[in-house]
């Protein structure tokens, strides 16, 4: 019956979700969101407490001027 | 009735109170314009930053896409020029920039258009960096039509006979369109180029290959 649509695939949904929640949580697009994800933009220091309080985590947790270790001791990121 | 013949509708309001003297009349029209602007622009932010416009247009949110729509654009605006300079009719030339030109607001969602108060941090920053790049090329363009027209009245000055192009009503419409249209779309243009792709987008495509 054809080929699932692409949006509906489990993982791609999940990471959506909450993606979306995340920034719903802290006021910006749900893209903003991915760019960061991906080290391709650097938010203000207003997003980043913002972003630290909604993980409850703290922002060096997050962000870091030296690359994160892959959890496992793998290579790094 | 649409937000459009809301505004239609007390902007006349406002006009019409104007007319009988009446200021508090007018001053509520426009009050009434304003808040149906701010509608507005809230319906259009609505719809194009939310994830159903990415799955409409998904066909053009990949740069590579992206970029060829810019490049289209442009082409368009030389087959307008092209079209206005030669016997050939103008108005196709002119659907098919125009159709360059809605695509390219689409794929941009319309970040150079909507209010700040719609857009977060990065959308803000990506769009004054869009204008800023837009300025510059239009400065450069503008520069090389004023260095022309300047060296033109010296040459002119100094003696030489030099006869202006024979401009038809078609070259001179299609000059406006691409200056109109250029002014216009530059903006979200330069965005739709330089934007990376959004995770979205590639984890989509991941999850279908």
């Amino acid at each position: 019956m054809g080929r699932r649509p692409r949006e509906e695939t489990p993982v791609y949904s999940r990471l959506a979700e909450a993606r979306a929640e995340l920034a719903d949580a802290v006021g910006v697009h749900y893209q903003t969101i991915g760019y960061i994800e991906r080290g391709e933009y650097n938010p203000s220091l207003s997003l980043a407490l913002h972003l630290a309080t909604a993980l409850d985590a703290e922002v060096t947790d997050l962000f870091s001027t030296k690359p994160f270790r892959r959890k496992g001791g793998g290579g790094e990121r | 009735m649409s937000t459009d013949g809301k505004r239609r509708w007390t902007f006349l309001w406002g006009l019409r109170g104007q007319r009988i003297g009446g200021r508090d009349a007018f001053g509520v029209g426009l009050v009434g314009a304003a808040l149906d602007e701010h509608v507005s622009a809230a319906r259009a932010a609505e719809r194009v930053l939310g994830p159903a416009h990415e799955q409409r247009w998904s066909w053009l949110m990949p740069r590579r896409a992206r970029r060829l729509l810019v490049v289209a654009m442009v082409a368009t605006w030389g087959l307008v020029v092209a079209a206005g300079l030669t016997p050939a009719p103008l108005a196709p030339a002119f659907v098919f920039s125009a159709g360059a030109s809605f695509l390219v607001r689409q794929a941009s969602r319309q970040l150079t258009d909507l209010p700040d108060r719609y857009l977060d941090e990065r959308q803000i920053g990506i769009r004054n960096e869009s204008f800023t790049i837009a300025y510059k090329v239009l400065a450069g363009a503008l520069a090389i039509v004023v260095a022309g027209t300047v060296g033109w009245l010296s040459a002119v000055d100094a003696g030489r006979e030099i006869a202006l192009p024979d401009l038809t009503v078609d070259a001179r419409l299609a000059a406006l369109w691409v200056f109109l249209w250029g002014v216009q779309s530059l903006p979200a243009a330069v965005l739709l180029w330089r934007e990376p792709d959004a995770v979205e987008s590639q984890e989509r495509a991941d999850a279908g290959a």
